[in-house]
């Protein structure tokens, strides 16, 4: 009788793993899937600006270049000490100022500067900058530096360049140069004053190198 | 005792019989699916049930797998209901961004629809993962254009390449498309397709637009660094961290049949979803939320196909090896 029984469970186990085999097909499913890839390469060019200076009659003709391979913001600030007072003024276009006043000490250019293989818009108007004594103490010299800073452009989603002055923080390059000039009082000198002197006068030159900063 | 020790013999002799029996109908189920192949009538049939499935970027076909028979699969070519599209470039996104001698522009939004489209013969449910990442200059690729061998740039943000997600609802008002917080990272985002999507249907969007983010992006990731030239001028350097870098966009979809639809997607996928009875829309996974009733954005239905052919109900669907992973 007990071998009978354990007749029976081997028997019983058998069917079920026969079963068991029979059932794996129903197992599998409908599956399928596709995919794809792609990738761009993100080159970012250096920002490189060369400033000029036309130092003449206590003004300082202010023009940037750009000579790198990118397009650029460009933004000037000039300061002094105390008993000189500064007046910015801009050339302008049809549009009008090319320069304006950000409000936060800075002077920002309006347009985009184009990089240096640009047909034209490379090189920005003219920032004059008038040096007027108000203290009547002729003798003493002053310095007025010149900050300049490039940034690369940034666009919306449209693709449609930001205007400057709209990202401040991410001014990427930064170039200085400065110039310490005598002051001539133009009622002394029968109305010729501007002449700096030899010596005294230290204008970054128009080959002053990318990305540099003149020391004082 | 004699006729004991035959009534034994003899219910071992029907109990092996019986399990030769059982035996014998395993296998002529197996065979009966088989000759189906070859006969006319019932091949009309297998074609009816064949799932398949094509990824489009922008409405254009950039991959398909469609099962045909005999575990063949067509991967060339979509049939759409206007004609026949072949796969330009299969595999491949992004091949249409750029213009021939456009440069991209950093910041700006890039049209980049990524739907899916049922090019098969049942419905399916569906899952997309997208991944996004940074590599390395591939320096096997030709100068100036991207490769895909360079070495995984984790140190840069994936967040910088932006995609923006698609809002499309779907006509229960939940969104068409279930984020997989749990299962996403930085880099991969999955998706849940809610509706189940009907043959030669398109799926709402999965994405809308990638920008490369500039603003507080990779124009914003810089180093200075200051030197001194033989002049004392000091030189300053200006470098960027995602020079030359490439990114990486991939997109992968899954598509399951909907009969047995949780025991099929747990097979296929490995997760568990709740599907909501009477919709039978995926209404969670677990891990997941449930997704919350979209913005007033609603999806763009696709018209339904003219001539298509007979939709194969879930329950006629018959089991066909799964596709090597």
């Amino acid at each position: 009788m007990k071998r009978s029984m354990k007749t029976l469970l081997l028997s019983g186990v058998a069917a079920l793993l026969v079963m068991g085999t029979a059932a794996a097909p129903s197992m599998s499913y409908f599956t399928t899937f596709v995919s794809a890839q792609g990738s761009k390469l993100i080159q970012l060019e250096q920002v490189k600006t060369m400033p000029h200076e036309v130092f003449e009659d206590n003004k300082k003709e202010i023009t940037i270049e750009n000579t790198g391979d990118a397009d650029c913001y460009v933004r000037v600030q000039a300061f002094c000490g105390d008993g000189v007072e500064l007046t910015f003024e801009s050339a302008a276009d049809e549009e009008g100022d090319l320069w304006f006043n950000g409000g936060d000490g800075w002077y920002y250019y309006r347009k985009v500067l184009k990089r240096a293989t640009a047909e034209a818009d490379k090189i920005t108007g003219t920032l004059t900058i008038t040096i007027k004594r108000t203290e009547k103490d002729i003798d003493r010299d002053y310095n007025v530096v010149v900050v300049q800073e490039a940034a690369p452009v940034l666009f919306d989603a449209d693709g449609k360049a930001l205007p400057n002055g709209s990202a401040y923080e991410g001014w990427a390059s930064r170039y200085k140069w400065r110039t310490q000039s005598t002051y001539v009082d133009e009622s002394q000198t029968g109305g010729e004053g501007g002449d700096t002197e030899p010596g005294e006068n230290e204008t970054a030159p128009d080959n002053t190198p990318d990305n540099t900063e003149e020391q004082p | 005792m004699k006729a004991k020790k035959r009534n034994r013999g003899y219910v071992t002799i029907l109990l092996f019989a019986l399990a030769a029996t059982m035996l014998i109908f395993s296998t002529v189920g197996s065979s009966r699916a088989a000759l189906t192949y070859y006969s006319t009538t019932y091949g009309a049939e297998v074609q009816l049930q064949d799932i398949g499935i094509t990824l489009e970027e922008n409405g254009v076909p950039v991959d398909t797998r469609n099962y045909t028979n005999n575990d063949k699969w067509t991967t060339g070519e979509v049939s759409y209901p206007d004609g026949v599209k072949p796969i330009d470039t299969p595999h491949e996104l992004l091949t249409g961004m750029l213009k021939e001698g456009e440069e991209l522009t950093i910041g700006k939004a890039y049209d980049e629809v990524l739907t899916a489209y049922n090019s098969g013969n049942i419905p399916v449910y569906l899952r997309m993962t997208v991944y996004r990442y940074w590599l390395d200059a591939d320096e096997t690729a030709e100068e100036g254009t991207a490769g895909v061998t360079g070495k995984r740039r984790t140190d840069l943000s994936p967040d910088l390449i932006d995609l923006a997600w698609s809002d499309a609802v779907s006509e229960n008002g939940t969104t068409a498309w279930l984020h997989d917080t749990n299962a996403s990272t930085k880099e991969r985002d999955v998706f849940y397709y809610t509706d189940i999507l009907p043959v030669r249907e398109r799926t709402a969007p999965v994405t809308k637009t990638l920008t490369i983010k500039g603003l507080d992006g990779i124009q914003f990731d810089i180093t200075h660094s200051e030197t001194t030239d033989e002049n004392g001028n000091t030189v300053y350097t200006t470098t960027y961290t995602y020079d030359d870098a490439t990114f990486v966009v991939e997109a992968t979809v899954d598509a399951v049949q909907t009969h047995n639809a949780a025991d099929a997607i747990k097979s296929a996928w490995g997760v568990d979803v709740e599907l909501n009875e009477e919709t039978k829309q995926i209404v969670g996974v677990k891990g997941a939320p449930i997704p919350q009733p979209g913005p007033a954005q609603p999806a763009e239905p696709e018209p339904a196909e003219p001539g298509g052919e007979t939709e194969t109900q879930p329950d006629e669907t018959e089991p066909q090896p799964e596709p090597a992973a």
